[in-house]
């Protein structure tokens, strides 16, 4: 006890210029929780004891509103003016105190919260004798870590009132969007030549059959006219610097060869002599050198693909208004945002790699994916929306759609089920069973996912105009040698059989998988990824839309995949999560930043080199200076002085001293 | 020492205090994380949180074995996803310079470690502590703690 005297004489010489530090202690039961191991009565008598405590108590239950009630009375009975609650994680209910002690008019980091249930009584349930020491020692910690706690500042940064949106797919266009509407600026960049992203290539969108282009022009035609959205085609991000309210990009726009006053006649298409496979199409049609992806394409002006070209410049002279000009060049644009939403969506898995389903290999035209088959049913198809063979354009008498092609796959590395395959393949089987009554249409499935309203009803409305539904994932697509016909191999697990299937066509359920390209951008974002390759979320239930660095926002399919609903729904989460620090035109950062000592500070420039967010800079004097906006309190630099100029306010070496005597044996005595 | 039966009692009087710095995110985590499935470790383990491993010096390690601390750890995140870029490197860089120093002084090298853990698995720091414990016991029985002198 000679020691706590000597420690308070101390404290109390140490204080005369400064308040006194009035410490108030709550131990909390936790139900039986802490109270069941830890003996709470006595670790509150032990800490009434410790210098400078006013009120040391144990409640039922802390976080309550009795118990947050009891901290404020403290405050304003006893004048406590720093608190220290023994309950649960800081994470947990450390903010539910911080909250209740800044409402009572003191700065929210004079709270110390010990964690005396996950740290101790719930991991040493089968000692509690030793669970009550080491929670004895802990609260002491916590006293002594409180006891020098000093005001943290909030300070308010500016934010730039302007956002960069990447993707213009459905995601991306519903976000610039909402955006735009509630009057932020809004650049809009996309890797292709036109917006509207997988969307514009489907049929007919699933449970109601509506036709997408429909649903998604006035989108596209808004964005594309909104006056305070600033569309980039072609355009790729070169570089992001900043944080969270203030960015800096920089945008690649690659020329279009064809300039603004193009008005899409599509004379220079006309004669061009290049034809290649149309991406857009999925090479299902052919397009030219210079083109538009597709008729209803925004925007409308042609483009060039410079690849493919062999500049016989024939576009340039038919051109009736001079559009069209090989001399354009690449140009890189800076632009300054307040927020970030990614929305780079999905790609098609490449079902090449399943070598037993001889996708893409010569003989097997016939095996196609479902995005094919959806550009084959579009009005504005090469086959008239009729679904013909790619090998020979005969009508399929037998299609076998084969489902979670890349997904529920462990062997190629992906566990995870894309969830919407069930519901396109049922939604294409019924409309290809509907057009041709006597071809056989036959879904192979592990199992039919289709939760939600009205999908158990289209499930069931393609039951009944007959498509038949196998349970079983096909082993191989083998072809017959005598007459070329295909068969897929197949086990009805329900009655335990073994089966041909003779199949005309065969259309794989492909999965969604992250895009191509996304590990360069993921890394310029400074974002996390999940180990499947999607952008990862914050947290999964409580902010599925905000990325791992704060200003960056996922919305769609780059998150995981999704459907068409759920991805607008997204979408219109993240607007609003990004507009949010946009609209008030401020967020608030805690000045949780490191201190320099100029006296003790030799200029070395150890901390200048050892900062990863490059907060500390050297000044014309060669002093080190924080950059306090910059900086994200990791306090490496404290080790790294040689002179213990620079500390972390509230993590000093002398705060952590007194919390780390109480815990490693010297400063507690226990009886 | 090594000779003789060493019982248990004897080594769990003598491990009392083990100072563990914890980083506030995946350290702090999978601290939690153990806790709330209940994963029983020695009731020694004391856990101090600190915003990054990086932010632990030398000071902060002599201080707590001249307090009394039987070891000392670091526990960070796993190398490559520090929530600060590079602490935890930093962190194993200074822990090695700190191991040579107890070398070259004398000391055993055992009683000072970084180890790293993730958030999603308490199992992660389980292991860690069983580790420190495990390096502890097998001092004690064969050749004596830092508190010995060896």
């Amino acid at each position: 006890m000679a020691v706590k005297e000597e420690k308070m004489e101390e404290s109390k010489v140490g204080s005369e210029d400064s308040e006194e530090p009035r410490i108030g202690v709550f131990v909390c039961h936790c139900g039986h929780n802490i109270a069941g191991t830890v003996d709470v009565a006595k670790v509150a008598n032990y800490a009434k004891d410790l210098p400078n405590v006013v009120k040391a108590e144990h409640y039922m239950f802390m976080c309550s509103k009795p118990g947050v009630q009891m901290v404020k009375d403290s405050i304003k009975e006893l004048g406590v003016n720093r608190t220290v609650v023994a309950s649960c994680s800081k994470n947990q209910h450390g903010r539910t105190f911080a909250r209740a002690i800044a409402e009572e008019g003191i700065n929210k980091h004079r709270h110390q919260q010990v964690n005396v249930r996950e740290y101790c009584s719930w991991v040493h349930q089968k000692d509690k004798a030793k669970a009550t020491e080491k929670a004895l020692q802990l609260v002491e910690a916590g006293v002594n870590r409180a006891r020098k706690l000093e005001d943290v500042e909030t300070r308010r940064v500016q934010t730039t009132k302007a956002a960069l949106v990447i993707g213009a797919g459905i995601a991306g266009l519903r976000a610039s969007n909402d955006l735009a509407e509630l009057g932020i600026p809004v650049f809009l960049v996309e890797k292709n030549s036109t917006i509207g992203g997988h969307m514009t290539q489907l049929n007919k969108t699933f449970p109601t059959l509506e036709c997408p282009q429909c649903s998604i022009s006035p989108l596209t035609n808004g964005v594309a006219n909104h006056p305070l959205i600033e569309l980039y085609t072609n355009a790729q991000i070169k570089s992001i610097e900043g944080s969270l309210g203030n960015f800096e990009v920089e945008i690649e726009i690659k020329p279009r060869y064809v300039k603004d006053n193009c008005t899409s006649c599509g004379e220079c298409s006309l004669h061009c002599p290049v034809e290649v496979p149309s991406e857009w199409d999925k090479g299902m049609s052919m397009r030219n050198a210079i083109y538009k992806a597709y008729p209803q394409a925004i925007p409308a002006t042609f483009v060039r693909d410079k690849k493919t070209c062999i500049e016989c410049n024939t576009c340039i002279n038919v051109c009736p208004v001079q559009a069209v000009d090989f001399s354009m060049q690449p140009e890189t644009k800076t632009v300054k945002v307040g927020s970030i939403v990614v929305a780079v969506g999905y790609d098609e898995y490449d079902p090449t790699e399943i070598e037993p389903y001889h996708y893409g290999q010569d003989g097997y035209e016939d095996v196609i994916t479902q995005l094919k088959l959806e550009r084959m049913l579009s009005p504005t198809s090469l086959t008239n929306s009729e679904v013909l063979r790619p090998s020979d354009g005969k009508l399929p008498k037998s299609i076998v759609m084969i489902q979670c092609v890349g997904s529920r796959n462990e062997q190629v590395g992906n566990k995870y089920c894309t969830g919407v395959c069930c519901k396109f393949a049922i939604k294409n089987a019924r409309i290809v069973k509907e057009m041709y009554p006597d071809t056989d249409v036959t879904v192979c499935y592990i199992d039919v996912r289709t939760p939600g309203l009205n999908f158990e009803e289209m499930y069931q409305s393609a039951q009944e105009v007959g498509v038949r539904f196998i349970r079983g994932r096909p082993s191989e697509i083998v072809k017959d040698p005598i007459t070329g016909e295909l068969k897929v191999i197949v086990e009805d697990t329900l009655s335990m059989t073994p089966l041909q299937l003779n199949a005309d066509m065969v259309v794989l359920s492909a999965a969604m998988v992250p895009p191509k390209g996304i590990g360069p951008l993921g890394s310029k974002l400074k974002v996390l990824r999940s180990k499947e390759g999607f952008l990862k979320e914050f947290h999964i239930k409580m902010n599925p839309t905000l990325s791992s660095k704060g200003g960056i926002f996922l919305a769609g399919t780059i998150q995981g995949p999704k459907d068409i609903s759920e991805t607008v729904a997204h979408a219109g989460s993240a607007a609003a999560l990004a507009a949010a620090p946009l609209v008030k035109g401020y967020i608030e950062k805690e000045m949780l930043v490191p201190s320099i000592d100029y006296d003790l500070c030799v200029n070395c420039g150890i901390c200048k080199t050892i900062c990863a967010p490059a907060a500390i800079d050297i000044d014309e004097n060669g002093r080190p200076t924080v950059n306090e906006i910059a900086c994200r309190s990791c306090g490496m630099c404290m080790p790294s002085c040689p002179t213990n100029a620079i500390q972390l306010i509230n993590f000093t070496d002398d705060q952590l001293y007194d919390e780390i005597i109480a815990v490693s044996g010297g400063g507690a005595v226990c009886e | 020492m090594s000779n003789c039966e060493v019982p248990d009692e004897y080594v769990q009087e003598r491990i009392n205090n083990i100072v563990v710095f914890m980083c506030n995110e995946c350290g702090q985590g999978s601290a939690n994380t153990a806790g709330v499935a209940r994963m029983a470790y020695d009731a020694a383990i004391r856990i101090i949180r600190v915003q990054c491993t990086g932010q632990v010096g030398p000071i902060q390690i002599m201080e707590a074995l001249t307090n009394g601390a039987d070891a000392v750890a670091c526990v960070g995140c796993c190398l490559g996803a520090c929530h600060f870029f590079n602490g935890n490197i930093i962190s194993m860089h200074r822990i090695k310079l700190m191991k040579k120093v107890f070398k070259e002084l004398g000391y055993s090298d055992e009683f000072v470690n970084q180890y790293t853990s993730r958030a999603a698995e308490g199992e992660t720091a389980v292991g860690d502590f069983e580790d420190i414990i495990d390096r502890l016991t097998t001092a004690i029985t064969e050749k004596g703690t830092i508190k010995d002198g060896c």
